[in-house]
């Protein structure tokens, strides 16, 4: 009798399963469609309220009452989107005349959102990113709730709000979504930060000034994101660099950050304390000396070449293989380094080998 | 009569077994194939509600391609690697001591130049015969030929050779779709932590590719790579999806997984002593960061794919199965202090058990069975007619499980079947279940005959020509 009560399980279970995919099958049918009609709906909404505005006239109360109410719902915003898509492609000055001019549904619309599943708040500030929405306006409450969301758990919805922010080009703006991001407990990739940052357009000049006035507020990670996104993005910030080169207190993450900067950007009053790093261990750590040898490739002379030699015989691996590179992108020739090849240190002469065997077959397949 | 009623005694202890093992899998079958595919279904809906990264962040990463005797499929794998749609990334082929043309088919395709390249052995590993390298491609491309020593040794080698923080592995008759590397390192972003993500293997059978895109797709016209097919979308959307919800996967596909460098390293590369050295690195990662107490977590990338050519002839994908069940057995004894062990929480509890009980033991439980049934069938103890009921209707559970799977992997990631495909998959997937699943309980029973010769074989089946 029990093993029949069984069989009876199993038989509904089939049967749900069935009709799991059925429905399933009717329900992704019946969104595409009704994504498809309702974006081209929206789509002649839009035109004709561009029509209106183009013939100097202004949107309806009534208009922004029905996108309060149709761009509640998600599948009202993802045809909204669809259409907009279209719209601004035809016609993007009026499109963003248009969009200014309904800026508080999206004011009204923030505060619908921000009740809703994370999933469904996320596509809210991409909406907003995407269009460049927050670019000509600024409410204190919108803000205010999109800081908010960037103590959201969901990663998306972090990134899309991050990303509406930037759009704001304002760097008070971008400093304290990164401040909020910085004390939240949850993780979000410094990948995320660093490229992302390139979003910002504002003014980089006042943004790199507000964040060294600062600097001290935020975590190292988040320091180094920072840092990292300026050399990235070619912004240059010498003698601020050289200060935290300079700073023995300051951590080794943020010195690593400072010292490819300057591999980056060469500048002669950092090449005494980037010698003195690729030279000595003094105690630090052997990172230090291989960032540092790297860095060695933007500072040529003699110094830098005896140096580079005598760490090609170093014991650690990553600075051996460093001192190779910046042997080889310096332009050292056979000649040069004859007392490596003629040398003891087998593992110096293999690595330094490799690198101009490798530069020469490079440069004869740019030839060819 | 005193013998008889000893016998029904057994015969009942036998089936309240088999019916409480068959309760046990049953249960997870349909819990991982519900959450399977509303996981799937959920991941469609974020790509709808734009809950996913609107650029492209590079993380980078070496491809290492294990290659022996691949001269027929390597160039194009390669070739299909050049045209992935991500900027960071290098390919290494390490060809393990072939004995055809694998290595100069590379070399005279991709212009290769031989270089004396030091390379950095973090983990042990046989020594290279020469090293080649092209510069002119859109990213490096390295060719390293060592002395034959297994896949495991090979793929170590490529670890060594590698210069970038994470590795992918994947098998030389391979082809990762265009977007995989994007895909891939998604759980890297949305997450701390991460050592390892799996993707999602598909058979390539009769798929036409171009530069990575699916240009057409249809089942495979072989029956036995069709029934592969069901097999693998149960087997990728049901058990990984559930076990990714505890972090309990135990096994990331040799054909497309991808893994941390440094943790790699730490914990002491693949096994050269196992077969499934795929499975086993990621039980050993498991093993090491749980005892070191290292914050971890194993990922599966459901929409990251990597097509393979599965087999068309029995005879290759028996010798495949031995060796899958053999790589599986060994990694299980190997780390069988996980067993059901309170220090490695759910992993040791659920994940080991489920393989233990529902793969490891599965065909000694299933032909024993079958056995058990004949025997009370002869001695007249069988209810014949309710017995062939309850297996019908368990095939069908099964089969409607394997279908669900099936169209909710179609579905969710946007390719059209055929409604001849569709009859098709309806009608194959009773026979899997029925008739394939219990060869292959036979085909690995017998796994274990010989082993010790098989050790470091790389285990061939016939390759073709893919259509890329």
């Amino acid at each position: 009798m029990k093993v029949e009560i069984m069989i009876y399980v199993y038989i509904a279970i089939c049967v749900s399963m069935i009709l799991y995919n059925i429905i399933y099958v009717f329900i992704l049918k019946h969104r595409e469609r009704s994504l498809i009609s309702g974006s081209k709906k929206f789509e002649d909404i839009v035109n004709r309220q561009i029509e209106i505005l183009k013939n100097g006239g202004e949107i309806s109360e009534k208009h922004k009452k029905y996108l309060c109410r149709v761009l509640d719902r998600t599948a009202g915003i993802t045809a909204f989107d669809k259409a907009l898509d279209n719209v601004f492609r035809k016609d993007p000055e009026f499109t963003e005349k248009y969009l200014l001019d309904t800026f508080s549904v999206f004011e009204y619309l923030t505060h619908r959102y921000i009740n809703k599943d994370t999933l469904k708040i996320a596509y809210f500030p991409y909406i907003l990113h995407k269009y460049k929405i927050l670019k000509h306006h600024e409410s204190e409450r919108l803000i205010t709730v999109l800081f908010d969301l960037l103590r959201s758990v969901n990663v998306y919805c972090r990134e899309n709000t991050l990303k509406a922010l930037y759009s704001m080009q304002k760097p008070d703006i971008v400093l304290k979504a990164l401040k909020i991001i910085d004390t939240n407990l949850t993780f979000h990739h410094s990948k995320l930060i660093c490229d992302g940052l390139m979003f910002y357009n504002g003014d980089i000049a006042a943004l790199k000034n507000k964040f060294f006035e600062s600097f001290n507020d935020y975590s190292v990670q988040m320091r180094v994101n920072i840092l990292n996104y300026f050399r990235f993005a070619n912004i240059r910030c010498d003698n601020e660099m050289l200060s935290i080169l300079k700073d023995e207190k300051e951590h080794k993450e943020i010195h690593f950050s400072a010292i490819r900067y300057f591999e980056k950007f060469p500048v002669q009053e950092a090449m005494p304390v980037i010698l003195n790093l690729a030279e000595n261990l003094e105690g630090r750590t052997w990172e230090y000396q291989t960032i540092a040898t790297s860095a060695l490739k933007s500072y040529p002379g003699d110094a830098t070449f005896r140096i580079l030699v005598k760490n090609l015989s170093s014991s650690n691996w990553h600075v051996r293989q460093n001192s190779a590179i910046s042997c080889e992108k310096l332009g050292y020739t056979y000649q040069d380094l004859i007392n490596v090849f003629d040398g003891p240190d087998r593992y110096a002469r293999e690595i330094m080998r490799y690198r101009l065997d490798r530069r020469n077959a490079e440069s004869e397949a740019v030839k060819a | 009569m005193m013998e008889m009623e000893t016998l029904k005694l057994i015969f009942d202890i036998i089936g309240t077994c088999f019916i409480v093992y068959l309760i046990g899998y049953s249960t997870f079958l349909f819990l991982s194939v519900v959450i399977g595919a509303t996981t799937l279904y959920k991941r469609k809906m974020q790509d709808r509600l734009m809950n996913k990264f609107s650029e492209n962040y590079f993380v980078p990463i070496t491809i290492v391609v294990p290659a022996y005797n691949e001269e027929v499929t390597v160039v194009q794998t390669v070739k299909s690697l050049l045209t992935l749609d991500y900027k960071l990334y290098e390919i290494v082929v390490v060809d393990d001591g072939s004995r055809d043309t694998t290595s100069q088919q590379l070399i005279d395709a991709y212009n290769m130049h031989p270089v004396r390249r030091p390379l950095h052995r973090s983990i042990e590993c046989q020594p290279e015969e020469f090293i080649y390298e092209s510069h002119e491609q859109k990213v490096p491309l390295t060719l390293i030929r060592k002395k034959n020593g297994g896949k495991a040794d090979a793929l170590n080698m490529g670890i060594n050779a590698a210069q970038y923080p994470y590795f992918i592995c994947m098998d030389a008759d391979s082809v990762l779709q265009y977007d995989s590397l994007h895909k891939l390192v998604v759980p890297v972003l949305e997450e701390e932590n991460v050592v390892a993500v799996g993707g999602t293997v598909r058979p390539s059978n009769d798929v036409e590719l171009y530069e990575g895109k699916v240009k057409k797709y249809r089942l495979p016209k072989n029956i036995l790579a069709c029934m592969q097919l069901l097999e693998y979308d149960r087997s990728f959307l049901a058990s990984r999806i559930l076990f990714d919800k505890f972090n309990g996967s135990l096994i990331i596909s040799g054909a497309f997984g991808m893994f941390k460098k440094e943790t790699v390293i730490a914990a002491g590369g693949y096994d050269h002593d196992t077969m499934g050295e795929d499975m086993e690195l990621v039980v050993k990662l498991h093993s090491y960061c749980l005892t070191n107490k290292i914050p971890y977590s194993i990922k599966y990338a459901t929409d990251a794919v990597c097509w393979t050519q599965v087999p068309e002839k029995l005879g290759d994908l028996k010798k495949q199965r031995k060796r899958w069940h053999l790589g599986l057995f060994q990694t299980m004894w190997k780390h069988r202090k996980m067993m059901a062990n309170p220090k490695y929480g759910a992993v040791g509890f659920v994940s080991y058990m489920y393989f233990l009980l529902y793969e490891l033991l599965s065909p000694f439980i299933e032909v024993f069975g079958v056995f058990t049934m004949v025997w009370a069938y002869f001695i007249d103890i069988l209810n014949l007619p309710f017995m062939l009921l309850f297996l019908l209707i368990y095939a069908s559970y099964n089969s409607i499980l394997t279908l669900t799977a099936f169209f909710s992997r179609i579905q969710t990631i946007d390719l059209t079947v055929k409604p001849k495909d569709c009859f098709k998959a309806i009608m194959l997937c009773f026979f899997e279940v029925t008739t394939l699943r219990f060869i292959m309980a036979f085909v690995r029973l017998t796994a274990f005959r010989g082993y010790k010769k098989k050790k470091l074989d790389w285990g061939r089946i016939e390759r073709k020509k893919m259509n890329i």
